[in-house]
């Protein structure tokens, strides 16, 4: 009896210290999205209420708290997260497919292409576009920014969708051939809905890659494109509570796909995602 | 293929044109002709952000990867309802994306932060003196608290197809618990450890925006000097010659990541 | 070697007893059968033996410890699985040396003991393969090298021969059965193959939804099985449900319900007691034309018949009864014939109702 009341209470103590360490973070962006005043060392503010929630989210407007309406910016991250996702999965879904199931020529170096922006560092690749953006007027545009975001996700589509595709057994299809359906037909009618989770969590993680990317739009749209991340990033210099309104904006899609994924989840969409 | 020329043609221009365009503009100077005036640049006003730059990186992934094997073990072979707990406590963190992980932790470690009013309450710092964490410190613990949930959650993937016979097996030769893990679950699933330690180093390497926003002063990393390079000085040259340095320090690991994930997919092993 | 014993062991599962108050001795040296259908609990009772699960009650010793809630590592037992479970990342020698290591043997003895077990199972110059590199029955003689190289006190095997083709299963029966009695081993073996059971065993328990339902040698259990489930489960019955009509000084006549009646020897029947008949497929006499002694002797019709190469599979209709037998081979009855059989009487199987 006594190892195993050693061994709840170490399986509390582990318990607790994962608790703090994964809710203290969050907690401290919920408590400042409700400050007014918090002194040091105070553990709690001293007056809390929604002026900054409002502010932000444009129903009063008070020139006494420094936050601004977020719609605009959040108008601007859904029209290029809309688009880039569109736009990714059009080219994504066709790639995955052939990838999935063809023999490719060159198939190891095309592979070798979609692998390297995951591996090596992305930024040298924004800095380097800048100047012929810049050339091209696409530089502090929405255009360039969509362009950018596109070139972030694609390859997260691509392979998200091609194990998507993979998960399927070959035969589901040899079937619908069999029995007089073409290539084509078969694609539609019993590929495409098996693949449907699949497809859904990739438009999905690409839709959230393009919301919260930060880098890119950086580089490329700063400081014309104001995206959710570039206000959150320009006022977390000086104001603690409108940031942290933001931020918790931008958590809220992040925790739905965690929600998402755990409904349609296979091991396989991981991989397309992480190796 | 005509399917997935519309992909490929995108990533070539978009991203393999710049790729060679960033070594080759690293060799490059005013005039256009062939140089090493950038690196010498780089090393003598960066040399020490890049070996900070490669500090954190593998203090980063390091203990990430301790923490994993450790957390990922426990969940794996615990059959309590703590360990079920955190296992979905500890996947929260996974696809939070950077920039909110990194305001964040600029709430919460700064010196009058979250961590710190705990700290000084608990009198465990003191008030006047609260801890400074907007360094190497606070760098690490904002890549750790993001990195660890995803290298536990590829590693309990991996686990978690061990079948437990497995486990069995050993118990019944007289295997005890970290037998079990250290001999029989971590070396049969070392492939999935290997890319999710060099998927982190990578990330890590490569992340701007944690450091940009939490790191006050130098030393910083060299991604932050890429970023000060371009926007103070619009010095393309010397940004890519930092951009290079990048690529030789995730080089190894992503080469080791490209191999055998095309070798998997084009020949299956 | 110690004799293993399991007192009134019970594990449930939500509302499911797998194992019910179960009692067993195995004795030193023998090598003991759990035998059953899926689901029946013998891979249960064999994991709380191994220690993979604790039962709810009851006490299991190995010799005179009592092992009960001690953890799998510490009971010195040989566990065989069903899927070998060899690990893939360790060479031959590796998967078997990681036990003797873990013990902390001398490094010349580990090559010492590693060698003389793997030619024992006829496996010698192996070492350095890794699993995936060998045959299936050669996996199988390696997970049992990795249990046989502990010198264990018990070696427990979990259906060790399923995943094999038919003819190599059928070799390495016997060769597990030799090998267990040239080391003089105490083993326990579960199987759902009948006839695995019958070749191998010293003893068969005979398990049904968590209980004992017999306990006894091959012979026994096959020639005098306890109830219906065995004697359906041990080897093809018919069945012939019937009453006791006269009891006589060495003889008892049964009568079924469509007035069939049979002539069996007296045993302890009374008068008016339901039995159930078991009939053996070689148990039943196909006689040339009308018999002389009218004794159990019936006229019956081909249900259908099937070529088996060396026999003919028969099925027969007797009133409403349905036998099952082997004709030797020659010409197919075709359905519909008639033929007169003979059951003797000393060679039915009575089973109290």
């Amino acid at each position: 009896m006594g190892i195993k009341w050693r061994r709840a209470l170490l399986e509390g103590l582990l318990l607790c210290f994962i608790f703090f360490v994964i809710f203290g973070p969050i907690s401290s962006l919920v408590i400042w999205s409700i400050a007014i005043r918090w002194y040091w060392p105070h553990v709690l503010p001293q007056e809390i209420g929604l002026a900054y929630w409002k502010q932000a989210l444009g129903l009063q407007r008070d020139w006494a708290i420094a936050a601004v309406s977020i719609w605009g910016a959040f108008g601007t991250s859904m029209l290029v997260a809309l688009v880039s996702t569109a736009l990714v999965m059009t080219m994504a879904i066709p790639a995955g497919y052939a990838l999935a199931r063809f023999r490719v020529p060159l198939k190891a170096l095309i592979l070798l292409l979609f692998l390297m922006p995951k591996a090596f560092p992305q930024q040298p690749i924004f800095v380097n576009l800048l100047p012929t953006f810049t050339k091209w007027g696409l530089a502090g545009t929405v255009q360039g920014v969509i362009l950018i975001h596109i070139l972030v996700c694609l390859i997260f589509g691509v392979w998200i969708t091609t194990s998507a595709f993979k998960a399927i057994p070959q035969e589901l299809e040899e079937a619908a051939r069999s029995v007089g359906a073409t290539r084509w037909r078969t694609f539609w009618r019993v590929l495409l809905p098996l693949a449907a989770p699949g497809l859904l969590v990739s438009t999905v993680f690409v839709f959230i890659t393009s919301l919260t990317e930060f880098t890119g739009t950086f580089f490329i749209g700063l400081p014309f494109v104001t995206t959710l991340p570039m206000l959150l990033y320009s006022s977390s210099g000086y104001n603690m509570q409108f940031a942290s309104v933001i931020a918790i904006v931008l958590l809220i899609p992040s925790l739905l796909f965690m929600v998402l994924i755990q409904r349609v989840f296979r091991p396989e969409y991981m991989g397309g995602i992480a190796g | 293929m005509f399917l997935l020329l519309p992909a490929v043609a995108f990533i070539l221009v978009m991203y393999l044109y710049p790729f060679a365009l960033s070594i080759i503009r690293s060799f490059t100077d005013e005039t256009g002709g062939l140089s090493l005036a950038n690196y010498y640049k780089a090393v003598s006003l960066y040399g020490r952000d890049i070996l900070f730059s490669i500090q954190v990186a593998i203090l980063g992934t390091l203990i990430s990867t301790a923490l994993s094997l450790a957390l990922a073990s426990y969940i794996r072979l615990s059959e309590s309802r703590v360990a079920r707990i955190i296992n979905s406590l500890s996947r929260l963190g996974i696809f939070l994306p950077y920039v909110v992980v990194a305001q964040m932790m600029r709430s919460f470690l700064a010196p009058h932060g979250l961590l710190n009013v705990l700290l000084a309450n608990m009198g465990l710092v003191d008030i006047d003196t609260p801890l400074q964490l907007f360094n190497i410190r606070g760098l690490t613990f904002g890549f750790l608290w993001k990195e660890t949930p995803f290298i536990t959650f590829i590693v309990l993937s991996g686990l978690q197809v061990i079948d437990d016979t497995y486990i069995e097996a050993a118990r019944s030769v007289g295997a005890k618990t970290r037998h079990v893990i250290l001999r029989i679950l971590l070396p049969m699933i070392k492939p999935t450890i290997a890319i999710a330690v060099v998927l982190t180093f990578c990330t890590i390497v490569s992340t701007f925006t944690l450091p940009y926003m939490i790191v006050a002063g130098n030393p910083t990393t060299v991604t932050v000097d890429i970023a000060h390079r371009v926007t103070y000085f619009g010095d393309y040259r010397v940004a890519s010659a930092l951009g290079v340095f990048l690529y030789l320090i995730v080089g190894v690991m992503a080469v080791y990541y490209l191999r055998r994930t095309v070798r998997e997919e084009v020949y299956g092993y | 070697m110690p004799e293993v014993k399991l007192e009134r062991v019970t594990k449930r599962y939500g509302k499911v007893t797998a194992v019910d108050r179960l009692d067993l001795v195995v004795h030193d040296g023998e090598i003991l059968t759990l035998l059953g259908p899926s689901g029946c609990g013998k891979t249960t009772t064999l994991r709380c033996i191994a220690g993979f699960i604790v039962p709810d009650e009851g006490r299991i010793f190995l010799g005179e410890e009592e092992v009960t809630r001690l953890p799998p590592e510490q009971r010195d037992i040989g566990f065989v699985f069903q899927n070998y479970a060899l690990w893939p990342h360790m060479t031959v020698f590796q998967n078997l040396a990681f036990g003797l290591q873990l013990r902390r043997t001398p490094k010349e003895e580990i090559r010492e003991r590693v060698r003389e077990v793997l030619s024992l199972v006829r496996l010698s110059g192996m070492e350095d393969r890794y699993p995936r590199q060998l045959s299936g029955g050669q996996q199988q003689r390696v997970a049992l090298a990795r249990a046989l190289v502990l010198r264990p006190r018990v070696l427990l095997l979990d259906e060790p021969l399923s995943n094999l083709d038919a003819k190599l299963r059928e070799e390495m029966r016997f060769e597990i059965r030799e090998l267990q009695r040239q080391l003089g081993i105490t083993a326990i073996y579960v199987t759902h193959d009948q006839a695995e059971a019958l070749v191998l065993s010293d003893r068969i328990a005979v398990l049904n939804e968590g209980r004992l339902v017999q306990l006894g040698t091959p012979e026994e259990i096959y020639q005098r099985p306890a109830n219906r489930f065995v004697a359906g489960f041990i080897g093809l019955s018919s069945f012939i449900e019937a009453r006791v009509v006269e009891v006589e000084v060495e003889t008892a006549v049964l009568e079924t319900e469509d007035g069939i009646r049979l002539r069996v020897p007296r045993n302890a029947l009374a008068e008016g007691q339901a039995v159930t008949l078991a009939v053996r497929p070689e148990h039943v006499e196909v006689l040339e034309g009308s018999p002389a002694d009218p004794e159990n002797a019936f006229r019956v019709e081909v249900i259908r018949a099937a070529y088996l190469g060396d026999s003919i599979d028969c099925r027969l209709r007797l009133g409403k009864w349905e036998l099952r037998t082997q004709l030797p081979p020659g010409r197919v009855p075709p359905p519909g014939e008639a033929l007169w059989i003979r059951l003797p009487r000393e060679k039915l199987i009575l089973i109290p109702a």
